[in-house]
């Protein structure tokens, strides 16, 4: 076993370090921070500049805007932004997820179309696969592609998706056959979000980014929107859920949030304090083991072996010990961790009422814990059966 | 960044596979037992000290104690505890450290022969292993120590303590007159004693530290018995958990498998999670300590998370397990009341993480 990084890959993480301390970075972190009520980021410039140095998916081959490297600098790349709290969402749906599916499986043009787009931050995607009744049963789903000449129309309505509002195309799950075997006739399609046929309405919720609630009304397909085999949708949506689960991005979150929480604590002294110190060991032991369980994951995903128990324990891990970490932010806060970024008297420390209101959407977003239990039981320990 | 076994550490993993599998599980897993009550008045069986002496020749001749790194005792340490073999190797890894550390090349070769040691550093049975216990030196070596464990067997005690004239660490011969023993009677069924030192002659002692380098030698080698400590622990939870897998998928109540049913399978699932991590925590762990980094703080944080697994895994084995979980002839009982000493052995966790506090918020404050 080996816990360190080669010298290239602490060089990268250095030089990206050092590019997120920009002043032109800590503005856009800043505004983002500054930002008002129900207004939330998209597609920023940091993620132009980032692609500009072919970072943004410094993974990618060169031919579609990379640099060739691995899940571990992407991997690093992710930490890092957290870490500099430059948001990460629109990037990780963009490049993790939907990159990811077109170059799994997408054909060579579709590749081209797409990719270098997206590696350079001018475009972000966004991922339609929830409905209105079905959620972790995916295979439910009702949205309908309905043949139509050479290709389809798409009727349906998807809800609970991230950043839709600011996203050029889509991924969508729809129905193309019905199937005795219910897992057998969704396909994958890519939907140009600027389309007539695409209305968004906002759901507002508890955190700061808004669900969107996406109807499909007629919007016109062709074979050229399929995203690898027509009916066969499901295999791949279930090759590239487990890639959301690495638990990178969360115990990344989870570091962030602790260390804010212990720079706190010792500013104020309650970091002193017995009474909180028990706690506080538990869930920094409890971070350097997510971070750990996190890695594992990632450098098994760069040797080529992709295990659903062990993604699943890690995403369980990392999003379980988010939300006891944001619980326990605003125990030793006291009320003044409940004030938000909006209070008046705010002095930065809405991050931990924020944090507070994002954790339940990370237990339930890429699969929820129940979910993950499951796995762990079903394939892991053989047991439900 | 590779999170895979290295070739070292399967190959220390493989020699023990034989001594610690199936074949030889029950019997190992029992070695300890005594007749509740008995243990402080019963003579030590002579066939069941034949067999333990045997395991242990067995153990050293594999190589258990032979030029390991921290990384592969770890995964050595983990079969340790998945058998429940209780025995003098965490002890006697301690004193080959510390007898390395002083010098005595010759002694730490006779232990890793087999030489068996227990380390006698609590005075009173609540103290922590972190502060040893008073020594007299005055016309020889005074002292009582408790949770001596096989005490009975072992060639030499590793004597720590602290005298008038500072802190000591001392190797006395196991078979010393000047030595004698009763065996406690603790949850955990275990082979510990309370030792009286009663003036063993100096001339008869080796003196491994003395003064401020007793100490320091003392708080390094705690890191890493608490390394193979946290990583026994997570052997044990892993076994207990396994244990309970097996049963319960074979277990049927209301025409299925009790495993079938979520309600006890989704507490399997957290426990294999929560063992997966400790098992991440305690590997971290001793890479620091076989690159020659600070440890300390990973070797607090591996084992206090260890400690509360193990216990939460035999909790979890008997609960899942039903009332025949708790009856003598089935292990998770085993589990439930070895677990509840094997938390404590090297340090409450919650000592543990006052210690671990005081070295976070130092990294808190200095970054």
């Amino acid at each position: 076993m080996r816990f360190n990084f080669t010298e290239e890959q602490e060089e990268f993480r250095r030089q990206v370090r050092e590019f997120l301390a920009e002043d032109r970075v800590r503005k856009v972190a800043d505004a983002v921070r500054h930002l008002p009520p129900r207004e939330e980021p998209g597609l920023l410039d940091v993620y132009r500049w980032l692609g500009e140095k072919r970072w943004l998916a410094v993974n990618w081959p060169p031919e579609y805007g990379g640099l060739g490297g691995t899940i571990v600098e992407k991997s690093i790349l992710t930490e890092e932004l957290i870490r500099a709290k430059v948001p990460d969402l629109v990037h990780i749906v963009s490049i993790d997820i939907v990159g990811l599916v077109l170059l799994l499986v997408g054909t060579e043009q579709q590749k081209r179309t797409y990719l270098p787009a997206l590696a350079a931050g001018e475009q972000n995607w966004s991922v339609l696969y929830s409905e209105p009744g079905v959620g972790s049963d995916l295979a439910a789903l009702r949205t309908r592609a309905e043949p139509d000449g050479d290709g389809w129309r798409l009727y349906g309505r998807k809800i609970y998706s991230l950043k839709s509002q600011f996203a050029d195309f889509a991924l969508c799950a729809a129905r193309t056959t019905d199937s005795a075997v219910r897992f057998h006739g969704i396909t994958l399609f890519v939907v140009p979000m600027r389309s007539p046929g695409v209305q968004i309405q906002p759901i507002w919720n508890m955190s700061d980014e808004q669900f969107c609630d996406v109807t499909l009304d007629g919007i016109r397909l062709t074979r050229e929107h399929v995203i690898g085999e027509v009916d066969g949708g499901w295999q791949v949506i279930n090759e590239v859920l487990p890639v959301e689960r690495t638990g990178l991005e969360f115990q990344a979150k989870a570091r962030r949030l602790l260390d804010e929480v212990l720079q706190r604590a010792a500013r104020d002294g309650t970091l002193d304090d017995p009474a909180y110190q028990q706690r506080l060991v538990e869930l920094h032991a409890a971070a350097t083991a997510a971070h750990l369980m996190a890695w594992q994951v990632i450098s098994d995903l760069r040797d080529g072996r992709l295990d659903g128990v062990t993604t699943a324990r890690s995403k369980l891990y990392a999003t379980e010990l988010f939300k006891q970490i944001s619980e326990f932010a605003l125990e030793i806060g006291g009320l003044d961790a409940t004030l938000s970024g909006w209070d008046a008297a705010d002095n930065g420390g809405g991050r931990r009422e924020a944090a507070h209101r994002e954790g339940p959407g990370i237990t339930l977003s890429a699969g929820t814990s129940e979910i993950m239990r499951y796995l762990i039981a079903s394939t892991g320990l053989q047991l439900l059966s | 960044m590779n999170l895979t076994l290295s070739a070292g550490q399967r190959a220390a993993a493989a020699r023990f596979d034989e001594l610690f599998g199936e074949d030889m599980r029950d019997d190992l897993r029992r070695m300890g037992n005594r007749e509740l009550g008995a243990g402080a008045i019963a003579p030590l069986d002579e066939d069941e000290t034949d067999v333990r002496q045997a395991v242990w020749q067995t153990f050293c001749e594999l190589g258990g104690l032979r030029g390991l790194t921290v990384a592969e005792q770890v995964v050595v340490a983990e079969k340790v505890g998945a058998a429940l073999y209780q025995s003098p190797w965490a002890d006697t890894a301690v004193a080959i450290e510390l007898a390395a550390a002083a010098g005595h090349d010759d002694l730490g070769a006779r232990m890793t022969d087999g030489e068996a040691v227990a380390v006698a550093v609590r005075e009173r049975t609540g103290d922590e292993p972190d502060r040893p216990g008073r020594l007299d030196l005055d016309g020889g070596v005074h002292a009582v120590r408790q949770f001596v464990a096989f005490a009975a067997d072992v060639s030499w005690f590793l004597l720590a303590g602290v005298a008038a004239a500072g802190p000591r660490l001392l190797l006395v011969p196991g078979d010393h007159p000047g030595v004698t023993w009763r065996r406690h009677d603790d949850i955990g069924r275990g082979d510990f004693y309370e030792v009286t030192f009663r003036g063993v002659p100096v001339a008869d002692v080796v003196e491994l530290a003395a003064g401020a380098p007793a100490a320091d030698a003392w708080a390094a080698a705690l890191v890493t018995a608490r390394i193979r400590h946290a990583a026994q622990l997570v052997g044990a939870a892993q076994a207990a958990l396994d244990e309970t897998v097996a049963y319960t998928r074979e277990r049927r109540q209301f025409g299925q498998p009790v495993g079938s049913f979520q309600g006890p399978a989704f507490r399997m699932a957290d426990l294999s999670t929560r063992v997966h991590a400790a098992r991440l925590l305690t590997c971290y762990a001793a890479w620091l300590a076989d690159e020659g980094d600070d440890a300390r703080l990973a070797a607090y944080e591996a084992l206090a998370t260890a400690a509360d697994l193990v216990r939460s895994a035999g909790t979890e084995a008997v609960q899942l397990h039903g009332a025949v979980g708790m009856t003598e002839e089935h292990d998770a009982q085993l589990f439930y009341r070895r677990a509840a000493v094997d938390a404590l052995l090297w340090g409450r966790p919650t000592e543990l993480r006052r210690a671990a506090a005081a070295l976070l918020t130092e990294a808190v404050r200095r970054r």
